[in-house]
């Protein structure tokens, strides 16, 4: 058994209405940020929003003003807890999503999947297209915009070669999530519990190349088996007839902005005694040039609107309530539930990834890996690595493990597509079980030998 | 009548949607037929051409004036809500999809943030069950 070995600044412990108190924020900013509800201000006709960008921060203001002017909740909350600095983590996160907007306005995923995914004569061929095209895709860029832009080309090719969709659909939804545990930068989960627990960018991939490959193709193999039968022999029409050759937006900014994503993978996976400044300021520096380009170009502003913003106050809202739930003694509560399981053996793994994947469904990724790495001492390495694997493989359990999931549902619909919860549900719990078994696994025997 | 009507289409759009677009409609009306995508690229506009030229040609024997407008953007609801604003329609034609159980509480469709956004008149169309 684990040793719980951390520290909480408590709360006074008899103060139950206190402790409750942002136990109850925490879930209530959970709630508002999957319900995203409307209100109408009194008195006037403005109606706000209460989306992912004002949820948890609303919840973190209320909890900031009634703990009796706990500066050091805000404190954590933006400078950083341990190893982690949020700032930091949301600066990456932005910078690399401008640089993956960036490829993607500029039609280069476009026009590498249609190069890619046009070549196949059967429906196999189409398969494993689909499957390399996710996974190579998504290795170094956003996962999110590689899912965006790979169900649009998957519809256009499957609706030329009448061929149904569905099967190509969850294959790249699957693989995509799940693949995004191979490197630092493929999730902004991954970047959080790496910092938590200390793992820098060739660490991280000495430890999840393997469990990544090896679930993901299980993940494929699964996937095709329970579709095998909607995946025809041959295409009724050459994918490749369906159109002339399609030429990049932008060819340009598309090669401007894969040099300056070759670079941030290059210079975070150079030893830091080589490149003596901190992984997030690398994409930002990288960006600059890259937004002058774009700039001059005149889609600078079509990009900057893109960006992600909302995801800055969401985290930071996330990181105070988790300080707050750290004060109150909820992450040392839930770090003596942790310490049950074995510390040696498969199940020290696949316990907590298993754990890491369903509370991703049930409270989304981002607040589970805020609440589980700071439950963690940083010394639980194989936790965390269990930790990871579990929030990119969650969101293939229940389609709420992710933004990016409920996203995907609402443009299936937009395609006469639509999946419901349970539907999602019924192969994505296979498809999560079979991944999250093997991803540990190995993880494990990686533990016993590196 | 209406002066400018913004139909909405996507390529789940029913037959109904445009058939009740075409009754509020007289010989005055123009109808711009909307439809958001995340990247216009070429493909993406030879491909939105091809899917709705049903509903260009439908509206058209119907002696309507009417013509498909292509906007890009990553978020379809508030780029609807702009081009309505923009253009000042006076009536939005869209079709709603029910959607039931845990998705329908977690996810906001575009017919219900529409309802709150949207500075004119709203016919929403269900298809019938």
């Amino acid at each position: 058994m684990h040793a719980c070995a951390r520290q909480e600044t408590g709360l006074n412990g008899g103060e139950r209405p206190a402790r409750f108190f942002p136990l109850l924020l925490f879930i209530l900013a959970i709630f508002l940020t999957f319900i995203h509800p409307h209100f109408r201000v009194p008195f006037t006709s403005k109606i706000i929003h209460i989306d992912l960008g004002v949820a948890t921060l609303i919840c973190a203001s209320i909890l900031l003003i009634f703990s009796g002017n706990r500066i050091d909740l805000l404190q954590g909350g933006i400078v950083g807890i341990e190893n982690l600095r949020p700032y930091s983590v949301i600066v990456l996160v932005l910078s690399l999503s401008f640089i993956c907007l960036t490829l993607e306005y500029a039609g280069f995923f476009e026009f590498v999947a249609l190069k890619f995914l046009s070549s196949a004569g059967t429906g196999r061929k189409l398969f494993l297209n689909v499957f390399l095209l996710s996974y190579i895709l998504t290795l170094f860029t956003n996962n999110d915009i590689v899912i965006l832009t790979l169900t649009f080309i998957i519809f256009h090719i499957c609706r030329h070669a009448k061929l149904n969709p569905m099967p190509y659909l969850f294959l790249q939804f699957f693989v995509t999530n799940i693949a995004g545990m191979t490197l630092y930068i493929g999730n902004p989960t991954n970047i959080i519990v790496a910092d938590f627990a200390g793992i820098d960018f060739v660490k991280f991939a000495k430890w999840m190349v393997l469990p990544s490959l090896v679930s993901t193709l299980a993940c494929a193999g699964v996937v095709y088996l329970i579709f095998r039968r909607q995946i025809p022999e041959r295409l009724e029409t050459q994918a490749q007839e369906m159109h002339d050759v399609e030429t990049m937006r932008d060819r340009g900014a598309a090669a401007v902005a894969l040099i300056c994503l070759s670079l941030t993978v290059l210079l975070m996976s150079l030893p830091k005694t080589v490149v003596r400044i901190p992984n997030w300021v690398i994409p930002l520096i990288l960006a600059l040039p890259l937004a002058v380009y774009i700039a001059s170009r005149g889609f600078l502003l079509k990009i900057v609107q893109r960006i992600p913003w909302k995801i800055a106050p969401f985290l930071l809202g996330l990181f105070i309530l988790v300080e707050g739930l750290a004060a109150s003694g909820w992450t040392g509560m839930f770090s003596s539930v942790l310490s049950g399981i074995p510390d040696s053996g498969p199940m020290s793994v696949l316990l907590p990834c298993l754990m890491a994947s369903w509370f991703s469904g049930f409270m989304n990724n981002h607040p589970m890996t805020v609440f589980f790495s700071r439950s963690l001492p940083s010394s639980w390495r194989g936790m965390f690595l269990a930790i990871i694997a579990g929030s990119n493989i969650g969101p293939t359990t229940m389609i709420t493990g992710s933004l990016a999931g409920i996203m995907w549902s609402e443009i299936l619909a937009q395609h006469g597509r639509a999946i419901s919860f349970s539907e999602f549900s019924k192969y994505g719990i296979i498809v999560s079980t079979v991944a999250i078994i093997l991803a540990s696994f190995i993880i494990w025997l990686e533990l016993g030998m590196l | 009548m209406y002066h400018k009507m913004v139909l909405c289409v996507t390529e789940a759009t029913p037959e109904e949607v445009v058939r009740v677009a075409s009754k509020l409609c007289d010989k005055e009306t123009e109808v711009i037929v909307l439809h958001v995508v995340r990247v216009l690229t070429d493909l993406q506009r030879r491909e939105a051409e091809e899917k709705f030229a049903w509903v260009i040609e439908t509206l058209k024997k119907e002696g309507i004036r009417a013509r498909l407008e292509l906007v890009e953007s990553a978020d379809p609801k508030s780029a609807i809500v702009s081009f309505v604003r923009e253009n000042s329609a006076d009536v939005v034609v869209t079709g709603t999809i029910q959607k039931k159980g845990i998705l329908a509480l977690v996810s906001e469709s575009i017919s219900d943030y529409l309802i709150k956004h949207v500075p004119c008149t709203l016919v929403l169309v269900k298809r019938p069950d």
